[in-house]
């Protein structure tokens, strides 16, 4: 190994980039990136660490320290072409940090302030956190003021969802007033229901052969047989019924006209106070979650939260697109832990290719998948529509889905024969087959 | 991890690592050299993340066969508990030693001693007279579940471990910590906090030619082009499962095989043209090498398999023109 005398730690950034940093990590976050508290710290210490900081070194140090997820690259690279430039003084409107040198990364000479800034010392990055935030904002007030405010109508977008287009409705805003909750107690079935599907390490012991944790009491037990002797040691792990979910529900006209509002809200609100990890998102011509909306300890309350989030409903039904954007913009949501619930009449309207590669991601990455249709309560339904016949194939279980009798069904049929089992709308008792 | 972990690499320089990947055959562009980098010189962990068969565990071994140190490697799964990556008590011989000491055998006083102790991986990390860290290699942990990760928190932020019999076991050098991820589920953000990230990127064609240069020398210059061509061709189609780096090699080892079964005096056609040409009914033959789902297979038709041969046939005609 040789020595470097180029790099000389922390003390070698000059305070504007450190601040720079800083600003870029604060325009990350803004777009919505996962950059942890500490990261602005631990970037201007490997940019400190780097024997030549050109833009490719400083890009590849930069992405290492702040972004933690794979979807907050595109961020930083629409982002970094505009923090080199402020850096380094290139193509910029704005007066650069760097523009008194062309070495960006030089020390400051002895005695010499750094003008450019925003206070603190470079081994405290924290004040300038703050510094540069409001650096940051006011930038940001200065680029709305210059019109250039496409990326603050985009969060605001981004808080009012809106269907694109549709062809069965036009969406519109969930209101209270549209909703009634109905009496049926949903609860018990969907206990069982939660239990079936379950993969989940809960927090009870079951005994196993072949367990991590040895178990103890059986094993002197069973040593009484042998005079005390232990032969054989006992073993036991973790059950495995708690349930991470995620609920894909269809909120198309086509739906909202054949099952109940109430209804539908209500089991998804229970679903996500008794489950261990429940994520449900909407669905018709684009997807957005709500969970953080069924985190209100009541249906009524839940509705109420749907309705302040402007969360809106009624549109076209394009399933394909909707399992497209969850794998792209929620990568991490569903693993082969997780059961995923479509709620849908399967009216699709989009394209069946893109349905039948999303299905497929979803059957090979999902620990299961069940469809809830209301349509499939009536005993002469058939899953022939384009939608459903595309989508058939990668399911484990077609059910129907309108009343909380139809809970008790697919409970009764998962408690019975396990969610790989024979199950489905057409084994419903009354339809033909016991 | 503390800000100040000490870390015997402060003096190691971008061309130590290039050097270092150069000997082990590795090739690594600037966007794996400098995290690496990064992450041997301030001592933290790197999270690395991509595709199946994009390098990630290949890393690890070309860093601890290039810094000739040890490799600490755990496979991690579902259900992976802190027995199976810290330490275990030999129960059967505790058991064997009491039972010694109850008919008079032996004299031994605690059967919580060294003796008695398993080292898993993470404890065997830390242990150990060493004068160069260990690599420590945490494989896919994603597919452990999060109570894991919950003790890999622990174990990242002091690098030491606790057997309470025993006392504290602490690294005098502490490891260099890979860990690698498919993304089959999302890590949590307190681990992530630890680490810096690298995410391995599907390979560009001229990287992915010097790469299977280097692992298959025994290929010439074209066919590795065409070879190379075709994966990148694939790669844009809406695969389940992509072919990785990896992949690549097993198909240009394959077509190695296949060509050695022939007769090397038919290497040439009368004008001249290599028959070794990757044809659309070679590459029909030989894509279990670079496909592994069904859906994936079946997606191949025979309109793809002129685009494929085309494509390699570009790529050769690229090759011999450089």
């Amino acid at each position: 190994m040789t020595t470097n005398p180029e790099s000389g730690g922390l003390d070698t950034v000059r305070d504007h980039v450190i601040g720079e940093i800083v600003r870029f990590a604060d325009a990350l976050r803004t777009e919505g990136a996962a950059v942890p508290p500490t990261a602005s710290s631990t970037a201007a210490r490997a940019v400190a660490e780097l024997p030549d900081p050109d833009e490719t070194a400083v890009r590849a140090a930069l992405r290492t320290a702040l972004v933690s997820q794979r979807s907050d690259l595109d961020a930083f690279e629409r982002l970094f072409p505009a923090f080199w430039a402020r850096l380094t003084g290139d193509g910029s409107d704005e007066p650069s940090a760097a523009d008194s040198t062309a070495q960006p990364f030089a020390v400051p000479q002895s005695g010499e302030p750094d003008r450019d800034a925003g206070g603190g010392s470079p081994e405290s990055p924290e004040p300038l956190e703050r510094a540069a935030s409001t650096q940051s904002s006011a930038a940001e007030s200065s680029a709305t003021a210059d019109g250039d405010d496409e990326s603050n109508s985009e969060r605001d977008e981004g808080r009012v969802f809106r269907a694109l287009s549709t062809r069965t409705g036009r969406s519109e805003p969930v209101a209270v007033d549209d909703v009634t909750l109905p009496e049926a107690d949903v609860r018990e079935p969907l206990e069982r229901i939660g239990r079936a599907l379950g993969r989940k390490r809960s927090r009870r012991f079951e005994d196993a052969p072949a367990g991590a944790a040895l178990n103890v009491r059986r094993t002197l037990r069973r040593s009484f047989g042998t005079g005390g002797t232990v032969l054989e040691f006992e073993r036991r792990s973790y059950d495995r019924t708690a349930v991470n979910a995620v609920v894909l529900v269809d909120v198309s006209r086509s739906v909202l006209d054949s099952i109940d509002r109430g209804f539908l809200l209500g089991v998804l609100q229970r679903m996500h106070a008794d489950w261990r990890s429940v994520r449900i998102f909407f669905f018709d011509t684009s997807l957005r979650e709500v969970t953080a909306q069924f985190d209100e300890p009541t249906s009524d309350r839940a509705i109420a939260a749907l309705e302040r989030a402007e969360t809106e409903w009624g549109g076209g039904t394009r399933i394909g697109d909707a399992i497209s954007t969850l794998r792209t913009d929620y990568p991490a949501a569903v693993d082969r832990e997780t059961a995923v619930l479509v709620i849908s009449d399967g009216l699709e309207v989009g394209k069946l290719d893109r349905l039948e590669r999303g299905m497929t991601w979803l059957s090979t990455r999902a620990a299961s998948v069940l469809w809830l249709n209301p349509l499939a309560t009536d005993a002469e339904y058939e899953p022939t529509c384009r939608g459903l016949a595309t989508a058939s194939p990668f399911i484990d279980g077609l059910f129907g889905f309108s009343r909380s009798d139809d809970l008790e069904e697919i409970a009764r049929q998962l408690t019975l024969r396990g969610v790989h089992g024979r199950i489905g709308h057409e084994y419903t008792v009354g339809a033909g087959v016991p | 991890m503390s800000e100040t972990t000490a870390t015997p690499f402060e003096t190691f320089t971008e061309s130590d690592l290039r050097r270092l990947f150069d000997r082990q055959e590795y090739v690594a562009e600037d966007d794996i050299v400098i995290p690496v980098l990064l992450a041997l010189r301030l001592g933290k962990p790197l999270l690395i993340e991509g595709d199946p068969g994009s390098g990630k565990t290949e890393l690890g071994k070309v860093l601890a066969a290039g810094l000739e140190t040890e490799l600490v490697r755990l496979q991690c799964y579902e259900g992976l508990a802190a027995e199976n990556t810290l330490y275990e008590w030999n129960y059967t011989k505790q058991l064997l030693s009491v039972q010694a000491g109850e008919r008079g055998v032996t004299d031994d006083g605690s059967v919580f001693d060294e003796e008695y102790l398993l080292e898993r991986p993470l404890l065997r990390a830390l242990s150990g007279d060493r004068d160069r860290p260990a690599v420590l290699l945490i494989d896919e942990v994603d597919r452990a579940d999060q109570e894991f990760e919950a003790l890999l928190l622990e174990f990242l932020s002091d690098f030491q471990v606790t057997v309470p019999e025993l006392g504290t076991v602490e690294a005098s050098v502490p490891p260099i910590v890979l860990l690698t991820s498919n993304r089959t589920r999302g890590l949590s953000d307190a681990l992530k906090r630890r680490c810096l990230y690298l995410h391995v990127e599907p390979p560009s064609f001229e990287k992915e030619r010097e790469i299977v240069r280097r692992k298959a020398p025994e290929l010439d210059g074209p066919t590795a082009a065409e070879i190379c061509g075709v994966v990148q061709r694939l790669r844009e189609e809406p695969l389940l499962k992509q072919p990785g780096i990896a992949e690549t090699l097993d198909w240009s080892r394959a077509l190695l095989a296949l060509r050695s079964g022939t007769d090397d005096d038919s290497a040439a056609t009368d004008d001249g043209d290599p028959d070794t040409a990757l044809s659309p009914q070679l590459i029909d033959r030989t894509l279990s090498c670079l496909l592994k789902e069904v859906e994936d297979v079946s997606r191949i038709d025979d309109d793809l398999l002129e685009t494929l041969a085309r494509a390699a046939s570009d790529a050769r005609e690229r090759a011999e023109a450089q």
